[in-house]
């Protein structure tokens, strides 16, 4: 297993680490009364967001020279995207569309950064292994986020947890982030 | 910039997986080498023609 493999299968136990804390403590702070303790695990909250930055960081340090330029290239244009649908939307707001929270933007760029590298791993993995294979992986792909999803909105609504669309989203960024990962970088690297 | 890192892959009998693990890089990178779609830095080029035992321009050329 060479530098680059080893570094992506760590940034994914890592990734999976700091978004299951990150959720928990989400969920957690929702079924604790209003006081210290739930001011407490606000703050706590932040501590798997900032170690999120930290576990990217050391994963594009440990991937490499032909990767760190497919994040780079990814992270810009996703960027650029939620700048420009955020200025649009804030523009639309003035016609009367309604206002919306800025917590908002993370998944908007959470997604713009996911479908950006699909679309420049799908041009990589069509390259190699044809049109018709590379859409059967990403119907799969896209099953495979579609399915926890639904499996979640099921399981929040039998169990009674707060199953907001901002959750639902936040739930299935994550799938979507954690899978387009495995199969692009550890799956195809075996291969 | 063209390049022959196929023909000489080809040559040695070795698949883009050995390739890519005597450079210390992954699988992809091999591909969109040898596809033309990625440009390597010096360091990679000069790591690529000492794989090879050879010179540079004798695996890329502009």
């Amino acid at each position: 297993m060479n530098r680059t493999e080893l570094g992506v299968r760590r940034y994914f136990i890592e990734f999976i680490g700091v978004m299951a804390a990150f959720i928990g403590l989400f969920f957690l702070r929702g079924r604790v009364p209003a006081g210290d303790l739930k001011n407490l695990l606000y703050v706590a909250s932040l501590i798997p967001v900032w170690l999120g930055g930290w576990v990217m960081v050391r994963a594009y340090r440990a991937v490499d020279e032909y990767h760190r330029q497919l994040i780079l290239k990814s992270f810009t244009i996703a960027s650029g995207l939620t700048a420009l649908l955020t200025l649009s939307y804030m523009q639309l707001q003035r016609l009367g569309l309604p206002a919306i929270s800025i917590t908002w933007t993370w998944p908007l760029m959470g997604g713009c950064w996911g479908l950006c590298s699909v679309f420049f791993s799908w041009r990589d993995y069509a390259s190699r292994y044809g049109v018709a294979k590379t859409l059967k992986w990403t119907g799969a792909m896209l099953a495979l986020v579609a399915i926890p999803t639904a499996l979640y909105v099921a399981l929040a609504g039998a169990l009674g947890w707060p199953h907001t669309v901002r959750a639902i989203i936040l739930v299935a960024t994550a799938i979507f982030l954690a899978l387009n990962g495995y199969f692009i970088f550890v799956k195809r690297c075996a291969a | 910039m063209k390049n022959s890192l196929k023909e000489l892959r080809a040559a040695k009998g070795w698949s883009q997986g050995d390739v890519a693990d005597k450079l210390d890089v992954s699988r992809q990178t091999i591909n969109a080498l040898e596809t033309g779609r990625y440009d390597p830095s010096l360091p990679l080029a000069f790591a690529i023609a000492k794989l090879f035992k050879c010179r540079i321009e004798d695996v890329f050329e502009p």
